[in-house]
């Protein structure tokens, strides 16, 4: 039993709050995401979990064991037995693979070769690279050895710090998945921050929104993305259109169209989240069930791959783009105009008392009219 | 990584407010150094003011040692920016430009630091008036001392990302003007702290001034010494040398502000591409072959000038000479070894507290270390013997008491060059070792000491290099029949022929020069 608890957590750097009352429980075995934009308290709170820094108020289980008590470290970093992954691996400059991953092992174990060679082999990388030093490593080797690093003791949890960062592409796929496989084989409980949603949705079980110094939201990687808490995870996770409109009867009427939304809310204003995908583009009329016919007139494409990004000017929401998907080729233009239907359903969230939705008047001129 | 100073801030312990408490061991071990540093300082007040402040202050009016105090401050304002320019421009002409046999050019450079002021020094006074007086004395500061500068604004270049200078350089700055603006602010710790030292050890500077007849505090003080056999008159002098040793040191922490020490702590910098400019080639090997020669080519040219021409009354003093040469050399060597070894256990926890824990206390406890240089070696040297001869009998003239001595007049090298090392330790690694088990101590054993080598090398050949310059201090408190190289050179220097002088000094020079050889091997290793 290794679940690891935080709560109350509070630590402030002279006058400013890092992280603020945070509570956060990581279910044993499982892999937590923390993501957060830069200067969340990511880093801060690992450092706490691993004793590295002393919080001002708040505890930290860890299992059946309390491992800070407000400012007291019950225990110390180096009897926790969190394994650390830091950013870019860190690994000690003076020793070879066979080195760093012996670290933290009893001195009788650090030269068990074939015990350092299982460990390698837990984290993808194979007997050769046991005499290597660091600098001779690839970025994504380092991040690996760093990992089996971290897990050659057994720790019952570990942490990563930006595990991935500064990786390229193909490189970050493949140490990801190799990290994800060692985490699984080895049964811990690892808690990781990063600031890349795309890293913690396909790495985690349960993904943390860490904003202001606390847990903002905690769930399960879909159900965060497609039901944020609030309009700005929502931002936060990805490309959204957040528009003003009406809820009846559990249905969202936009300029958009109409969309049954997710979970309930009073009928009334309310913001409305549709996201990029869920947005289609025809280049023939096809009325929604309403009945409805929307146009946009593209503004621009911006080519990712596999899909591409279209904003649109629509009338009713213009000068505010709308942000589409369009899966494979485009056919076509800025300047076109095209269709929007809707699919899938609307997270909204309660507008504010006054309406901030824009007037229809403020924008001078429809799409069809511009341009 | 910021781009107006990354070696300045972006590190986890440098950021306000990230300073980890001190452990209580640490502060107590750095607070026991403290002390055994202030303890001759206190000795030399107590003397100084035994009779009162009254009879102090008219002591230090009467023996018009205002002349005295305004030649030692005027030596100590002048060459220190000397050696700092200097210093400066050898480390860039090293490290930024394209210099055909580097490695030999820059043993040549450091060499003059680790040669015995009072060989140089001895063979300038044969040289004629010009170097003599007030100009020899600024002399010998800017050319034994301008490599203290060399090798610490060399390493702190070393560390600068290139990079800086490049978008300096492509957004239109010329090479002097980046220069100027980029680099220049980023070594300015490095730069100051180098410089310090060189001021304070031009205001207690003793065995180079007797040698070059220019009259200090120090040659003063000795003067008074010999005169009186009174202390008091001697000590109430070297009031005046603390209170400046205490200026210098406030004055360098105001100029140095709130910067950090150079932290150069950020994965690997990419290496320099140096464009090998043929039209300026000459001039660069020009200034490097006038500070060789003028720093070490000359003193090695004059001992072996002496050597080789001497009467043969001299030759055979001489032969006298290299009989009693192998003791001797055994003993500085022993003496050297240990200082070395025993100062630097001592600045570790220093330079640990200073580098992971840079709090107020810590900045003080560090600025307490440096006021050993306060007292001129002579001043604390007596200082030391009488508090021994009255407190501690039995330590009285024996090797320990002298290597004691040693420890504290030179551990502010050693810090300097250990505090630079420690800095460019990554503290994650030290984190990381931490969380994988283990503790404090063993961090340090496995962690930071391995990685630290480089300083502790530098550290203690740098200390091994002043035990054997040193002459004063062994001379009032070695025990009695014990001669090193230094004592020999004097007493043989003072007789007629200095042929029988020349054999310790050029002993001297080649352990001198293995010294400035492991230093730059140490020190000046590219990361």
């Amino acid at each position: 039993m290794s679940e690891l608890r935080c709560s109350g957590l509070t630590k402030a750097y002279g006058s400013r709050e890092v992280i603020s009352n945070l509570d956060l429980t990581v279910p044993d075995g499982s892999i937590v995401a923390i993501v957060g934009p830069s200067g969340s308290g990511k880093t801060t709170l690992l450092r706490s979990i691993l004793g590295l820094v002393a919080i001002d108020r708040g505890t930290i289980h860890l299992g059946d064991s309390e491992l800070t008590h407000g400012r007291t470290r019950l225990v110390p970093p180096h009897r926790r037995a969190i394994g650390y992954v830091p950013q870019e691996g860190a690994l000690f400059p003076h020793h070879t693979v066979l080195e760093n991953v012996g670290f933290g092992l009893p001195r009788k174990e650090r030269k068990d070769v074939t015990r350092i060679d299982h460990i390698l082999s837990i984290v993808g990388l194979n007997a050769n690279y046991r005499n290597r030093r660091p600098h001779e490593l690839s970025g994504g080797e380092q991040r690996r050895v760093a990992l089996a690093r971290a897990l050659a003791p057994s720790p019952s949890c570990v942490v990563l710090d930006e595990p991935f960062t500064g990786l390229d592409a193909s490189l970050r796929q493949t140490t990801r998945t190799a990290v994800a496989a060692a985490l699984r084989a080895t049964h811990a409980t690892a808690v990781f921050v990063t600031h890349d949603q795309q890293e913690a949705f396909s790495l985690g079980d349960y993904i943390g929104i860490l904003r202001n110094g606390t847990i903002s939201q905690f769930g399960q990687p879909e159900d965060v993305y497609r039901e944020p808490a609030d309009p700005e995870t929502a931002q936060f996770l990805g490309e959204t259109n957040i528009l003003t409109g009406t809820i009846t009867k559990n249905h969202a009427n936009t300029a958009l169209g109409k969309l049954p939304i997710l979970g309930h809310l009073a009928d009334g204003p309310a913001h409305i989240l549709i996201r990029p995908e869920q947005l289609h583009l025809h280049g023939s009329a096809r009325p929604d069930d309403a009945g409805m016919q929307v146009h946009g007139r593209i503004l621009s494409i911006t080519f990712f791959g596999a899909h591409s990004l279209i904003s649109l000017a629509v009338n009713g929401i213009y000068p505010k783009q709308i942000l589409a998907h369009h899966q494979g080729h485009v056919p076509w233009d800025a300047g076109e105009d095209v269709f929007i239907s809707l699919t899938g359903r609307a997270a909204c969230f309660p507008a504010p008392a006054r309406t901030p939705a824009d007037p229809e008047g403020a924008i001078g001129r429809t799409p069809q009219q511009g341009g | 990584m910021s781009l107006a100073s990354p070696a300045l801030t972006d590190s986890p312990t440098a950021r306000k407010g990230r300073i980890p408490t001190p452990p209580a061991a640490l502060i107590a071990v750095c607070a026991l150094v403290d002390l055994l540093v202030l303890i001759p300082i206190g000795i030399t007040l107590h003397e100084a003011l035994k009779d009162g402040v009254p009879h102090a202050a008219h002591l230090l009016a009467s023996t018009g040692s205002w002349n005295l105090i305004g030649n030692t401050v005027e030596v100590a304002l002048i060459a220190t920016p000397l050696c700092g320019i200097l210093g400066t421009v050898e480390a860039w002409l090293i490290e930024r430009t394209a210099i055909p046999l580097k490695a030999v050019w820059s043993v040549l450079l450091v060499a003059p630091l680790t040669m015995p002021l009072f060989v140089t020094s001895y063979t300038w006074a044969h040289l004629g008036p010009l170097f003599q007086g007030e100009p020899g004395a600024i002399g010998i500061i800017v050319v034994s001392y301008s490599p203290l500068v060399f090798l610490l604004v060399s390493a702190a270049l070393r560390g600068l990302d290139h990079a800086l200078e490049e978008v300096a350089q492509s957004m239109g700055s010329s090479p002097l003007k980046t220069f100027f603006s980029v680099v220049l602010p980023q070594l300015w710790p490095a730069l100051l702290g180098s410089m310090l030292l060189v001021g304070l050890d031009a205001l207690v500077e003793f065995d180079a001034f007797v040698a070059l007849s220019f009259q200090t505090v120090s040659t003063s003080i000795y003067a008074q010494y010999q005169t009186s056999f009174s202390s008091s008159g001697a000590a109430v002098l070297s009031i005046s040398s603390i209170l400046c040793c205490l200026i210098l040191l406030a004055g360098e922490r105001l100029l140095r502000g709130n910067r950090n020490y150079t932290r150069l702590a950020h994965g690997a910098l990419r290496p320099i591409q140096l464009s090998p400019s043929m039209r300026t080639l000459p001039i660069r090997l020009g200034l490097l072959i006038i500070f060789a020669g003028v720093g070490i080519a000359l003193p090695i040219a004059t001992l072996i000038y002496w050597f080789t021409s001497g009467s043969s009354l001299a030759l055979n003093l001489a032969s006298l000479s290299i009989q009693a040469l192998p003791a001797s050399t055994l003993t500085s060597l022993m003496l050297g070894v240990s200082t070395a070894a025993c100062t630097v256990l001592l600045a570790f926890p220093v330079a640990l507290l200073i580098t992971r824990h840079p709090t107020f206390l810590a900045n003080m406890m560090e600025r307490t270390v440096f006021l050993a240089f306060a007292l001129p070696d002579l001043v604390a040297a007596i200082a030391i013997s009488s508090g021994a001869s009255t407190v501690t009998p039995w330590l009285y003239e024996t090797v320990p008491l002298l290597i004691y001595a040693y420890v504290i007049l030179y551990i502010p090298l050693a810090v300097v060059a250990l505090r630079t090392s420690l800095g460019q330790i990554e503290p994650r690694l030290e984190d990381v070792a931490r969380t994988l088990g283990s503790t404090p101590l063993g961090v340090i054993r496995r962690i930071t000491i391995p990685l630290a080598r480089p300083g502790i090398g530098a550290a203690a050949v740098l200390v091994f290099a002043f035990v054997l310059g040193d002459l004063s201090t062994t001379q009032v408190l070695s025990p009695p029949g014990m001669t090193t190289l230094g004592t020999e050179f004097w007493s043989n220097s003072s007789t007629v022929a200095f042929a029988a002088a020349a054999p310790f000094a050029l002993a001297l020079a080649l352990l001198a020069g293995i010294a400035a050889i492991l230093l730059m091997r140490w020190f000046g290793k590219r990361r």
